[in-house]
C-alpha cells in the first residue's frame, strides 16, 4: 500500500512539474554561433529546419540541431515552422522515406546545443530564453 | 525521424580494427525507421456492367481497384489484405556526405503475399545544394509516386487511383538533385535516368492469368517542386521506351508495342500538382497526362481534394478522374471518384482514417458501372 501510495505521489507530483515546466517554456528563441554574420530571418529559419535548404543567405552551411521531443520543440515547431508535431513528422515521413532531406540531428537538452551551437560556427538551434547565455548568439525572439 | 533508434557501431569498429581486418577508424551510423498501415474494406454497393476486369476468377466480384500498382483488389467482404503493409528502412552513415540507405515492404499485391527492396542507394552530397544518388529507388512520376505505400505522410487512406495506377514503381539508376533558396521560394528539382525491367507485374494480374513483365528502357526524368510558406507547386516529365512481354508456351514473347512496330516504344509521363496548406485550409490538386503514341492511345486524369482542420479532425471530400483515348485519340473510358475522408490525429505519429468512395466506370457506350467502397485504416511511423 505504502509502496504504491508513494508511487502514486511521486507520479503526481512529477505530473505537476511537467505542466509547470511546459507553462515554463513558452519563450523559445533561436540562436546561432556569435562568429555567424548571415541575415537570418524567420522564412529562412523554417527553411532550414525543414530541410528545404542548407545554407545561410551569405552562402555557408548550415548546421540545424533539433531538442528531442518536448515543450520547447514543439513552442518552435508551433511558432517558427507552423506546423503542430503530427504535421511535422508527415513531413518528414515523405523525406526520408523517399531518399530526400535528412531530419536535424538531434540534441538531448539546452546545455548540450549551446555548446553545439557555441563549437560550430554553422550551428543553429533554439532553446528555453531563460537558458541563453553569452557563448550564442540570439537571431529570433 | 525524432525517434529513430541510433545504434552506434563503434564497437564494431573497434574490433574491426583489433582484428586487423580494417582501418576503419570513425564510428558508422546506422538508424532505423519505419512506417506501416493497417486497413479494412469493403465493396457495399454495386450496380451496372460487370466487365470481367478485375479477374473473376481471382475475385469475387463486384470489385473495387484501389491500387493498380500493387493490384490492390476489395471485394463485397471485409478484407486487410489488399492494402495492409509494413516498411523498414534503415541507413548507414559512413561520413558526413555519404550514406546507404535501404526499405524493404511486406504485402500482399494481387493476393499474393510479397516481401519486396522498394529502395536500395547510396546518397553522396556534392555541396550543400547538391545531390547525387545511384541505386534503386522509387519512380516519382506524379507527386505523391515515391511516398505512396507511406499512408501516414498523407490525408487519405489511398492516393486516387484515377492518377496512381501504373504498372512500374520503381527504377534502377542515378539521380542528381538541386535544393535551394531562391528569391523566398523553397527549390527542389531532380534530374534522374535509368531503367526497370518489372516482372510478373501486379497490374496485369488484375485482367491475365500469365505472368507479363513490363521494361521501362532509356528512361529519364525531371522534376521541380516550389513551396513558400502554404503554397506547393509540383512539375514532373518522365520519358522511356516500353515494351510488354508475356509468359507463353515458348518463354517470353514481346506483345506490346505489336512487333510490325518495333522493339519498344516511346511514352511520356507528365504531371503538374498545386497544393495549398494555409492554417486549417488543406488543398490537394494534381494533373495527368499520359502520352503512349499512336501504338497505344493516350490518357489524362486528375485529382482535387479539399479539406478543413478542425482540432485532431481533417474531414476531406476528393474528386478524381481518368481519361482513356485510343491511338486516334478517340475517347473509350471515362473513370470518375468521389471520395469522403475523415481523418483522426490519434497521436504524432498515428491517425485512424476513414473513406467512403463511390466509382463510376463510363464505357462510352451506353454501359457503365458504380462501385462504393467503405474503407478503415490505421496508418503509423516510427
Amino acid at each position: 500500500m505504502n509502496l504504491s501510495f508513494s508511487k502514486s505521489l511521486r507520479c503526481i507530483v512529477l505530473m505537476g512539474v511537467m505542466s509547470f515546466s511546459s507553462l515554463a517554456m513558452a519563450d523559445v528563441v533561436v540562436i546561432v554561433n556569435p562568429a555567424n554574420t548571415a541575415n537570418i530571418d524567420e522564412e529562412q529559419i523554417a527553411k532550414i529546419f525543414l530541410g528545404q535548404t542548407k545554407t545561410f543567405s551569405n552562402g555557408s552551411e548550415a548546421m540545424p540541431v533539433d531538442q528531442k521531443e518536448g515543450a520547447v520543440r514543439e513552442e518552435f515547431g508551433n511558432k517558427l515552422l507552423k506546423k503542430n508535431p503530427a504535421q511535422l513528422k508527415a513531413q518528414w515521413a515523405r523525406q526520408i522515406f523517399t531518399g530526400g532531406a535528412k531530419p536535424p540531428k538531434e540534441l538531448g537538452s539546452d546545455d548540450e546545443v549551446l555548446k553545439f551551437v557555441a563549437s560550430n560556427p554553422g550551428a543553429i538551434a533554439y532553446i528555453d530564453a531563460s537558458k541563453v547565455n553569452k557563448s550564442v548568439k540570439v537571431v529570433k525572439h | 525521424m525524432a525517434r529513430s533508434k541510433v545504434l552506434k557501431l563503434c564497437r564494431l569498429a573497434a574490433m574491426l580494427s583489433v582484428v586487423g581486418m580494417s582501418n576503419i577508424s570513425q564510428a558508422v551510423d546506422f538508424t532505423y525507421s519505419g512506417f506501416g498501415n493497417i486497413t479494412a474494406g469493403k465493396v457495399f454497393s454495386a450496380t451496372g456492367l460487370e466487365v470481367g476486369f478485375p479477374d473473376n476468377n481471382k475475385w469475387k466480384c463486384p470489385c473495387y481497384i484501389a491500387d493498380y500498382s500493387h493490384g490492390s483488389v476489395y471485394e463485397s467482404r471485409w478484407s486487410i489484405k489488399p492494402e495492409s503493409r509494413f516498411g523498414l528502412q534503415g541507413t548507414a552513415t559512413f561520413t558526413d556526405n555519404l550514406s546507404f540507405t535501404g526499405q524493404v515492404m511486406a504485402r500482399h499485391a494481387a493476393g499474393d503475399a510479397e516481401i519486396a527492396v522498394e529502395l536500395a542507394y547510396l546518397t553522396y552530397n556534392l555541396s550543400p545544394k547538391w545531390t547525387l544518388q545511384a541505386g534503386r529507388k522509387r519512380l516519382p512520376l506524379f507527386f505523391y509516386s515515391d511516398f505512396q505505400d507511406v499512408a501516414f505522410a498523407y490525408n487519405w487512406t489511398r492516393v486516387p487511383p484515377d492518377v496512381y495506377g501504373w504498372p512500374v514503381v520503381n527504377y534502377n539508376g542515378v539521380n542528381l538533385t538541386y535544393r535551394d533558396d531562391i528569391g523566398g521560394w523553397a527549390v527542389k528539382s531532380s534530374a534522374y535516368f535509368g531503367k526497370e525491367h518489372a516482372k510478373e507485374v501486379a497490374i496485369a494480374k488484375l485482367g491475365d492469368p500469365s505472368r507479363v513483365d513490363v521494361h521501362w528502357d532509356n528512361m529519364y526524368g525531371i522534376d521541380l517542386e516550389l513551396n513558400r510558406d502554404w503554397f506547393t507547386m509540383r512539375a514532373s516529365v518522365n520519358k522511356s521506351k516500353q515494351r510488354r512481354l508475356r509468359m507463353g508456351p515458348t518463354g517470353l514473347v514481346q506483345f506490346s508495342p505489336d512487333l510490325s512496330y518495333g522493339k519498344d516504344s516511346p511514352q511520356t509521363y507528365s504531371s503538374l500538382s498545386l497544393n495549398v496548406d494555409k492554417e486549417d485550409l488543406v488543398v490537394r490538386t494534381e494533373f495527368s497526362k499520359i502520352d503512349q503514341s499512336s501504338q497505344r492511345g493516350s490518357y489524362s486524369g486528375y485529382l482535387a481534394g479539399v479539406g478543413y482542420r478542425f482540432g485532431n479532425f481533417l474531414p476531406m471530400v476528393t474528386i478524381s478522374r481518368f481519361n482513356s483515348y485510343s491511338g486516334t485519340g478517340a475517347p473509350i473510358e471515362v473513370d470518375r471518384n468521389i471520395g469522403l475522408t475523415l481523418r483522426y490525429q490519434l497521436s504524432d505519429s498515428s491517425f485512424l482514417k476513414f473513406q467512403l468512395d463511390r466509382s463510376r466506370w463510363d464505357f462510352l457506350n451506353g454501359t457503365d458501372n458504380t462501385r462504393k467502397l467503405a474503407t478503415v485504416s490505421y496508418d503509423f511511423t516510427f
